[in-house]
């Protein structure tokens, strides 16, 4: 079984004023380059909020999307929210709605786009607890100075160890430190997307353990068969390479368990509109 | 034919086994690389030393590196071609050293690591005269590129300075792509070597010209069926786009034959 962690989709891709590899402002279109690549399932989650005929900084559109996806198809997709914890109460009332009325089931913060430290109690701990109360994980972008580095990690590790968190990118430039907080901390794990050289992948694998990578593309940024083809070329077991390609994320994610939480994934998602356009 | 720009051969490897990013193929034999050559497709490699990290073998400014490297070029001539590498802090030692390799050794061009080194690509004393060797010899530089004082930002000014000398930017700059092209761009006599890239080759690739392009897989340190990959999988690249890519240009280039 292959598992995607990091794919990102929905009607706000059509801001970016960057390129991606193929389009995933769909579900269906998504689900294309999914089977293209071979993988069952998605971990869901919007892209990051660029300025354009979409107006959506808070997110509410883009978790609409990503909603309305995974319930048309719920075999494929394990849908996160996205919010900016900088919006404060209003932050913590999208993830409630995400999980009561959307049916997501876990939650993606960039702290380098959003622009907040991971270290803030004030602004964390409330997106945190919800994960904990509802029984889902988080995951976020890892990567440069001053926001994003694997370390600022530690206090919500410490603080949530019953929460999964997924560190991205295996923490890019910082790929020693975040393979530092894999080995340390149990609910910590490492993400491949994106840029992640076949190097990193196989020191990750092999310092912090093939129980604790997860593949992951980043796609429609990256293609998703480039980096299934980095771990499928690996000098590690088979058996290590089915826990990253997607054992870990379906543990993780708790695939094919009923939903312990208040979730309701089988209801259609309310709340939330996307606008004609882009349904057609 | 199939060249791979960027290969990394020679004892030096074996002190990198104690490294947190550790090789994933034993090159450092000839023997070695070549079989990972061909369970790959790969026809012909061009090989340096890794970097010095210690270990048995002392041999911080290439010499011994780039001798048993000549041996194995001389060895497998259809196989391998040689890079001289050298650690321009040595200076004028460095500078013979290169000599030594255009000349005596044959090999096809000069292989820089500014982060492995720690020096600054465009310091005028050290790296300066190193360029004016490659210049006469009318053989191209390649350069490490991913983390400072290795960004893509710091050979612009070498560039301009030798606008006849092809300058090849390792790693298409690592995650720094987008710099490594808006520079490209502006310096026509840059070249980008492909191992470990990030993504959307096909843009690169069209913004600046094809031919400016090399494959390269970053062997031991890379999965090269992975890197193969990477330009094979491309749809929106030619066969001969591709073929020029994987080869042609390298070819040309060296004046590989």
């Amino acid at each position: 079984m292959i598992i995607d962690s990091h794919v990102h989709l929905g009607p706000t891709l059509l801001n970016h004023s960057g390129s991606v590899e193929f389009d995933a402002t769909t579900a269906k279109a998504t689900i294309a380059a999914m089977d293209e690549a071979g993988i069952d399932m998605g971990v869901s989650f919007a892209p990051l909020y660029e300025g354009g005929p979409f107006d959506d900084p808070d997110y509410k559109l883009a978790n609409y999307a990503i909603a309305q996806a995974a319930h048309e198809f719920p075999d494929r997709f394990i849908p996160y929210a996205r919010v900016n914890p900088n919006r404060k109460k209003a932050a913590v009332e999208e993830y409630r709605h995400s999980l009561d009325d959307l049916g997501l089931r876990g939650l993606m913060l960039h702290p380098d786009w959003e622009s907040f430290y991971p270290t803030n109690e004030r602004l964390m701990w409330p997106l945190a607890e919800l994960c904990v109360e509802y029984g889902v994980p988080m995951t976020f972008h890892v990567g440069y100075y001053p926001k994003c580095q694997p370390m600022l990690f530690i206090p919500l590790a410490e603080a949530f160890p019953s929460v999964p968190i997924y560190l991205k990118h295996i923490g890019y430039e910082y790929w020693r430190d975040a393979v530092i907080m894999a080995q340390r901390y149990p609910n910590i794990y490492l993400e491949t997307a994106g840029a992640s050289t076949s190097g990193e992948i196989f020191a990750a694998i092999r310092l912090a353990g093939a129980d604790k990578v997860c593949y992951g593309s980043d796609l429609p940024y990256v293609l998703p068969s480039v980096v299934i083809a980095k771990i499928r070329s690996l000098p590690a077991s088979d058996a290590d390479k089915e826990l990253v390609l997607g054992l870990n994320s379906a543990r993780i994610n708790r695939v094919g368990e009923e939903q312990k939480s208040r979730t309701r994934s089988r209801q259609a998602p309310t709340g939330g509109s996307v606008p004609q356009e882009v349904q057609a | 034919m199939i060249v791979d720009c960027y290969t990394q051969l020679g004892p030096g490897i074996n002190a990198h086994r104690t490294q947190l990013l550790q090789p994933m193929h034993d090159t450092s034999t000839a023997e070695g690389l070549i079989a990972v050559m061909d369970r790959v497709g790969i026809d012909r490699a061009i090989v340096f030393p890794p970097k010095w990290v210690g270990g048995d073998l002392v041999d911080p400014d290439y010499t011994q590196g780039n001798a048993f490297n000549h041996q194995a070029v001389t060895s497998n001539p259809k196989r391998l071609a040689g890079y001289v590498r050298v650690n321009p802090n040595f200076g004028a030692a460095a500078v013979q050293e290169l000599q030594r390799g255009l000349g005596e050794y044959g090999f096809k061009g000069l292989m820089l690591d500014p982060e492995a080194e720690n020096f600054d690509p465009g310091d005028k004393s050290l790296v300066y005269p190193l360029l004016e060797t490659v210049r006469a010899a009318k053989l191209p530089v390649l350069f490490h590129s991913w983390y400072a004082p290795s960004e893509p930002a710091l050979f612009w000014r070498v560039a301009d300075d030798f606008p006849d000398v092809p300058i090849i930017i390792g790693h298409m700059g690592g995650r720094l792509t987008v710099d490594a092209a808006l520079i490209a761009e502006r310096a026509k006599n840059i070249f980008l070597e492909t191992s470990d890239h990030m993504y959307r080759l096909h843009t690169f690739a069209h913004r600046l010209g094809v031919e400016r392009i090399l494959f390269g897989s970053n062997i031991p340190f890379a999965a090269p069926e992975a890197e193969l990959f990477k330009v094979t999988v491309r749809n929106q690249l030619s066969q001969e786009e591709k073929d020029l890519i994987l080869g042609g240009n390298a070819v040309r280039l060296h004046r590989l034959s």
